[in-house]
């Protein structure tokens, strides 16, 4: 098309803005009859193409190790002993997640007040349980036997009630102990960002209405704080759920410690790994899909431009969908 | 009777002393409006009054009684933060960014401190809440979130929400500073009716035509101090302080355009809402007018417009608001 039928379709436009079709059939058709092209995605063919040959290659050579006995992973994986060692492990990461998030909102208070003790003791706590492995942490409370024989509640001199450590410590105990304390100094700074993160005008709306710090906390701060803790708090359950399997160190009784318990009088020592890993797996991701869940819930609430977790805003943030009208 | 006053009431922050003997009445039913640069005080001045900030020096007194503290023999003892929050649900605070509860609905906004406080049941306390949101306006949006509203209805709903507990005073911070101009409008008329219903108020703004309209009295802060007050047309057309002068100068050539936009728009007509308004309004205004008329007060028809004569510097509002400074000083218009 020339210079000329161009100006002349301006001066159509110019003069008369009735007729809007003659300016689309300058083209080929009119503009309500174009259509937009899909546009091919080559690189995630190839990419799809190579992880499913890759995939492959390694279930085969996993399926056909004669060193791996797929009846052993059969037999065991309902066995009575691995469904009690699961039943631990998902009992264990439960109470010491609740306990790590109810002790951590209390580290995170501490931290965030004004009194200069309650700072200094949260901040020692946090300092001490994640400066130091958590596998030693587990080791300590399994042998506090050692250099505490007895637990004695009174005062000196005075004996109120006294009780051998050994059974009021078992493996379990000092399991839970060991996980939760840890998981309260990890919390605490998760919470304590969430705390942060709400506006401080909000504080000073509840105050000046007449609530109570504590009201004030409740009803309007932990609330708002919701959204910023509980998708790393979703990672530290999942975190948490593979955790407990340090606890077989000290026989915890979790899934770990039964497969090993298995193994050792069995030697099938990878079909037993094989076995929890796939417990592990199974509860994770149910975890996982959890997570999402909840995530999706919030972000409901909050109304905001795509979601957290959502495909659409992760390619959005990087771009993507900019070059790609995908 | 003094709802509210202070006697020179100072506050540091550190080094750094924000309030330097500030001293103040209220009386029952006034409306004082504070104006002043930016970092003179305003803010903290109110937020102290509120029980948000412990003060220095000086006192604060509600009603007669002591606000934040108690006073044995000559030694003032800090209160407990139990008896300060008491005291807190007597103050009515309305901030500059509104302060919605991102959390709840408007409806819940407004019920939480009357059920948590004043132990209303849920049903009392959204009856009362929806006769407040149709006082401003705003009965259609008692399930929505702040976040889904616009400023001025968010400062709507917060001016609702003090309200609910029934205060004895009602302090705003530059209530309508954070909104887009054509929304100051609907945050004026709401607590201009207030006004004229006799609550007892005070007001920082920049809103110099509100102020002259609604405000009994006037004060000019700098640097912490109350350089001039006085009625305030007086101080807006006539201030006797050099620094106010300056004030007054510096705020009308920058807020020049603004101005110049509202009064084109022929914007916060005191005097005599304009229809248009009063449809913006969805006959809220309809309201705001007639009690207006019933107002035992009728402060609203102090004559403004008509009794300053412009030659010998005076002030003006209506269509075009002016304020002409006294004949030593250049002479501003817009
Ligand atoms: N929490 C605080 N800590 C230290 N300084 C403050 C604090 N709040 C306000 N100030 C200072 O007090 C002065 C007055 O502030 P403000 O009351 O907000 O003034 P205005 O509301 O008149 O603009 C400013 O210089 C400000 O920096
Ligand atoms: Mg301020």
């Amino acid at each position: 098309m020339n210079l000329k039928t161009l100006l002349h379709q301006k001066e159509s436009l110019a003069s008369s803005n009735s007729m809007p079709v003659q300016i689309a059939s300058v083209e080929a058709a009119p503009v309500s009859e174009l259509t937009v092209a899909r546009q091919r995605h080559f690189s995630w063919w190839i990419s799809g193409t190579l992880l499913t040959v890759v995939l492959a290659w390694i279930s085969y050579s996993l399926y056909a190790n004669p060193n791996v006995d797929h009846h052993t992973i059969g037999k065991y994986i309902f066995s009575h002993a691995i469904l009690s060692g699961l039943r631990t492990t998902i009992i264990l990461a439960i109470v010491a997640q609740a306990i790590g998030i109810l002790l951590g909102i209390i580290l995170a208070v501490m931290r965030l007040s004004s009194n200069p003790v309650g700072r200094f003791i949260a901040g020692a706590y946090i300092w001490l349980f994640r400066g130091t492995p958590l596998l030693v942490q587990i080791l300590f409370w399994g042998n506090l036997a050692l250099f505490y024989r007895n637990i004695t509640i009174g005062v000196p001199g005075f004996v109120l009630a006294s009780y051998a450590t050994k059974n009021v410590i078992t493996a379990f105990v000092a399991s839970l102990l060991a996980l939760s304390l840890n998981e309260a100094a990890y919390m605490a700074e998760i919470i304590r960002a969430g705390i942060l993160s709400v506006p401080l005008g909000q504080t000073d709306a509840a105050m000046a209405l007449g609530l109570s710090k504590l009201q004030t906390f409740r009803k309007v701060v932990l609330p708002q704080a919701m959204p910023v803790i509980i998708p790393p708090s979703g990672n530290q359950f999942i975190n948490m759920v593979k955790m407990t399997s340090l606890v077989s160190v000290i026989a915890g009784g979790d899934l770990l410690t039964e497969a090993q318990n298995i193994a050792a009088a069995n030697l099938r020592t990878i079909e037993l790994l094989f076995v929890a890993s796939l417990w592990y797996l199974a509860v994770t991701t149910l975890a996982t899909l959890g997570q999402s869940r909840i995530e999706r819930i919030l972000g409901r609430s909050k109304r905001g431009v795509g979601q957290a977790g959502s495909p659409i805003r992760g390619a959005r943030v990087l771009g993507a969908l900019i070059d790609d009208h995908a | 009777m003094a709802v509210l006053s202070l006697e020179a009431v100072w506050k540091r922050y550190g080094e750094h002393t924000v309030l330097r003997g500030v001293s103040l009445v209220v009386e029952k039913g006034e409306v004082l409006c504070i104006i002043g640069p930016s970092g003179s005080g305003k803010s903290t001045l109110l937020r102290c009054t509120a029980c948000l900030e412990p003060f220095s020096g000086g006192i604060a007194r509600l009603d007669g009684e002591i606000l934040g503290y108690r006073l044995h023999g000559i030694k003032l003892y800090p209160l407990s933060s139990r008896a300060l929050a008491a005291q807190r649900t007597e103050i009515g605070m309305v901030f500059q960014h509104f302060n919605l509860f991102a959390n709840l609905s408007v409806l819940d906004n407004i019920t939480l401190a009357p059920m948590l406080i004043r132990k209303l049941s849920r049903q009392q306390a959204e009856q009362k809440a929806r006769q407040l949101l149709e006082r401003v306006g705003l009965a259609d949006k008692e399930k929505s979130f702040p976040a889904q509203l616009s400023g001025g209805q968010q400062q709507r709903v917060a001016i609702a929400r003090a309200l609910a507990m029934e205060p004895k005073v009602m302090l705003f911070d530059e209530p309508t500073s954070a909104l887009d101009p054509e929304l100051v409008d609907e945050v004026l008329v709401v607590i201009k009716d207030l006004a004229q219903e006799g609550m007892t108020m005070v007001v920082v703004t920049h809103e110099m035509a509100f102020a002259a309209d609604v405000a009994d009295h006037l004060i000019f802060m700098d640097d912490g101090v109350i350089v001039e007050e006085g009625k305030p047309i007086s101080l807006l057309s006539n201030p006797s302080n050099e620094r106010t002068r300056a004030f007054l100068r510096r705020f009308l050539q920058q807020n020049k355009a603004v101005f110049e936009e509202q009064a084109a728009r022929s914007s916060f007509q005191a005097l005599s809402p304009r229809e248009s308004e009063k449809t913006r309004l969805g006959g809220q205004l309809e309201k705001a007018t007639t009690s207006e008329d019933r107002s035992s007060k009728n402060k609203a028809r102090r004559p403004v417009g008509e009794g300053y004569n412009q030659d010998d510097g005076s002030f003006t509002l209506g269509g075009h608001v002016q304020i002409i400074q006294t004949a030593t000083e250049p002479k501003i218009q817009w």
